[in-house]
């Protein structure tokens, strides 16, 4: 008894001290810096800060625990998702984008790596359109810097005719004339999206046409060495003229244009004459796997294109629901017309992308494995380099050693009732059985 | 012994004393319970009620380095015909867990003192309220008021499999001879089996929900009464269980299945018993408080016949308030409790209730 008696004293001693260090820790930040001086290699301290952090919109710190935590775990999926959600917060879309996509391939929530997906969209967008900002305000340090002149950039083409349904042919013309150009290893093309943000910014198009001297000025800007002019005529229902000039952003000088009368049936084929010309004017000679890549034909459904080149125009305008409905009604007029089902794809993302807030993401992380993670870091707990195996592995634990009264103290993920343990004098001599009316136990004791 | 209790109530409070790492995550926890069966009626019904007053200390010492120390104050009483005939009320038994971890997480050594604060030598008159509260079917919060000094060593490790975590462990436990009754003035002394313990258990991520599976061995020794040595039948406890959000709410399914094999006991065959338990709670947050409305039913067979079923339905809460959180729970049960002789029915209803209280 006397023993009994000092277990619970030092017991009691042991408690009396424990709410003093429950008042000191009950910061989380200041309880998951305390974890993190103790092991500052720790991953899940590191990370469990970095949410913490970001929690408490101290973004720059959230960044640089949660890099921290990247580099010592490169796939640690939590880590990066936070790590792009501080970093869009601190408007670093570059460092945001390289952090979500390895959140896609390292993350475990479904619905987070599909909100993330459509982000992805969105933030391409909102990168090149902050990069088109930054040239234009930094127009002056950039404009002396020539590109090369391997460099090229394919504004949108200038559509001249009577019907207005093939205006939209601007964008698809520039578009498969990026990709084909794209084939040849010599060439460095510039981007639609990043041309087309800077044509907008410094409004490259003018009441429907291209100005000349501004599309120079955003050829500097965009460090490109040749920009390919171009023009599409349609005088009338069946013929149709493509033409091209190749212009040196650093002369300002124009080539002699190349031109290809066709029909509009024909439009592909022309189109391909017409990319082989600027080859030729280039002096880019190309091998034949790279020819044959040029060869090849996106879409033969002249509607297929016109949809898809309605889709981009849509795309432009930031209109992507409607982006999205083109490159579908593109996509189902040529099955095999995978740019206008990947493109579909995307503007769909950027449709859900609209509508997903980091609010948003961070309530869908749920009450899974990444969820519990958070909510631990929003208590100041640590959680672990691998939360799931912890939780595996104190299930284990408490069924090799379970305690004498189970206390259920979580409501929505614990049973309603647990199997019960063994009381073995009930179970030996049978006095646990509810429904006896009377029970006589006789002892007999051995001589 | 008594050398040896003193040794390992030292071993495992001195560290609550050296050290406070991760003391900041200490808790403490009370969890008030009622629960109340009533059986059969008119003349012959009985009532057997439990409260009980669980007190759990949670003392993480380290990140790697945790115990735990639970013991309870119960009152357990057998009615029948609206008077009291067996009643037992005191402290139970103390138990004490330490845990420590080892590598990147993935092993755990853990050990456990079952420390004989409980009731012993009971008296006849409190031996059936003693013994009521034992029952598997039942399944009162306190299920024992001692089972004498005891203790267990054991491993637990979890690796990721694929996509799945899965985990395993092994423990021994060791009890040592108390005096469980009194007979005709006398101890009558009781020494519970060893039990072998394994538990296998595989969890994963099932779309936004999680979903888990275990199975748990424990074999048995010999438990010796007096003089005589019985073995009451290994068990198995197959668990199971799948959460998963609905629209805001979560609902999480599970269920666990005892089986005890057949064994020896004092008059006899231990015939083999079976009790299998299912339920479902769909949680949601009404401003700040979560909610759980649950259901779950449980059947029970021995030897192959039915011997009883219950039906639960109850409410779960979690109101969180600072550094307390509170967790209210109400419920009521009605089903069948059935003669294993010849089948006949005995209706049984009952009511529990509780109010767990954590404070960090």
């Amino acid at each position: 008894m006397r023993l009994v008696r000092s277990f619970l004293a030092l017991t009691l001693f042991a408690f009396a001290a424990t709410p003093l260090e429950a008042q000191r820790g009950t910061d989380p930040i200041a309880k998951l810096e305390a974890a993190r001086a103790r092991s500052p290699q720790n991953v899940g301290a590191l990370r469990g800060l970095g949410i913490a952090y970001y929690k408490a919109k101290r973004f720059a710190d959230a960044r640089t625990v949660l890099d921290q935590a990247r580099r010592i775990d490169p796939k640690d999926g939590l880590s990066a998702l936070y790590a792009g959600l501080s970093a869009e917060a601190l408007g670093d879309l570059t460092n945001a984008k390289a952090a979500y996509t390895s959140y896609l391939a390292n993350g475990k929530t479904r619905k987070v790596v599909n909100d993330i997906r459509g982000r992805l969209v969105a933030l391409g967008r909102a990168e090149a359109i902050a990069s088109a900002k930054s040239s234009v305000a930094n127009e002056a340090t950039i404009s002396r810097t020539p590109g090369s002149p391997l460099t090229i950039a394919v504004p949108p083409l200038t559509f001249s005719g009577t019907d207005s349904s093939l205006k939209p042919l601007e964008r698809g013309m520039a578009d498969l004339l990026i990709t084909d150009l794209s084939r040849s290893a010599r060439l460095t093309v510039v981007e639609r999206d990043r041309m087309q943000a800077l044509a907008d910014e410094i409004q490259l198009s003018q009441s429907g046409r291209v100005d000349s001297s501004s599309a120079v000025r955003a050829g500097k800007l965009i460090q490109a060495g040749t920009l390919v002019n171009g023009l599409i005529l349609a005088p009338n229902a069946s013929r149709i003229t493509l033409d091209a000039r190749l212009v040196s952003v650093g002369t300002g000088a124009f080539s002699a244009p190349s031109t290809v009368n066709g029909t509009l049936d024909a439009l592909f084929a022309s189109e391909k004459l017409l990319v082989f010309q600027i080859f030729d004017k280039l002096g880019v000679v190309l091998t034949p796997a790279e020819r044959q890549l040029v060869d090849r034909r996106p879409t033969t459904n002249l509607n297929a294109f016109l949809a898809y080149s309605r889709g981009l125009m849509a795309s432009d305008d930031g209109r992507f629901q409607d982006a999205a409905r083109f490159f579908e009604s593109a996509r189902s007029l040529d099955p095999g017309f995978g740019a206008a089902a990947a493109r579909a794809q995307a503007a769909q993302a950027a449709v859900v992308s609209a509508q997903v807030s980091a609010a948003t993401i961070e309530s869908n992380l749920g009450s899974g494995e990444e969820g519990r993670t958070v909510t631990a870091a929003s208590n100041g707990n640590t959680g672990s380099a691998n939360p799931g195996i912890v939780a595996t592995r104190n299930a284990v634990t408490a069924a090799v050693n379970p305690p004498a009264v189970n206390v259920i103290t979580a409501v929505s993920s614990t049973p309603v009732s647990i199997a019960p343990q063994r009381d073995p004098v009930g179970t030996t001599t049978n006095t646990d059985t509810p429904n006896l009316t009377g029970q006589v136990v006789i002892i007999i004791r051995r001589p | 012994m008594r050398i040896l209790i003193a040794a390992s109530v030292l071993a495992v409070a001195l560290p609550t004393l050296a050290t406070a790492q991760g003391m900041q995550d200490a808790a403490v926890i009370i969890a008030p319970q009622m629960t109340n069966y009533t059986i059969g009626t008119g003349a012959s019904k009985r009532t057997i009620s439990q409260t009980a007053i669980p007190i759990v200390f949670v003392l993480p010492f380290t990140d790697r380095f945790s115990m735990d120390v639970t013991t309870a104050y119960a009152i357990s009483d057998v009615k029948s015909g609206g008077a009291s005939v067996s009643k037992i009320n005191g402290l139970t038994d103390t138990q004490v867990r330490a845990n420590i971890s080892v590598g990147s997480d993935a092993v755990i050594f853990t050990v456990g003192l079952n420390l004989p604060t409980g009731q012993y030598t009971i008296p006849p008159e409190q031996q059936d309220a003693a013994g009521q509260i034992g029952n598997d079917f039942l399944n009162y919060p306190v299920s024992s008021m001692g089972n004498g000094f005891a203790g267990t060593g054991g491993i637990a490790f979890a690796r990721p499999v694929g996509s799945w975590n899965v985990g395993a462990g092994a423990s021994v436990r060791k009890s040592t001879e108390f005096a469980a009754f009194e007979v005709s003035s006398a101890e009558y002394r009781f020494t519970p089996a060893d039990e072998f313990r394994l538990r296998l258990s595989m969890d994963r991520p099932v779309g936004q929900g999680q979903v888990d599976f275990g199975l748990s061995y424990s074999a048995f020794g010999e438990d010796v009464a007096d003089t005589t040595s019985y073995s009451t039948g290994d068990r198995l406890i197959a668990t199971g269980s799948w959460s998963f959000p609905v629209r805001s709410a979560n609902l999480f399914l599970s269920g666990w299945n005892l089986y005890r094999m057949e064994g020896q006991r004092l008059g006899g065959v231990s015939p083999k018993e079976n009790v299998a338990n299912i339920s479902a709670g769909l949680s949601f947050t009404v401003k700040q408080v979560v909610v759980q409305p649950n259901i779950e039913t449980r059947l029970w067979q021995v030897d192959g016949a039915r011997a009883g079923n219950l039906v639960n339905l109850g409410m779960r809460l979690r109101v969180d308030a600072g550094k307390f959180t509170l967790y209210p729970s109400a419920g009521y049960s009605i089903g069948t409790l059935y003669s294993t002789v010849d089948g006949t029915g005995t209706d049984v209803t009952g009511v529990r209730g509780s109010l767990t209280l954590r404070w960090n």
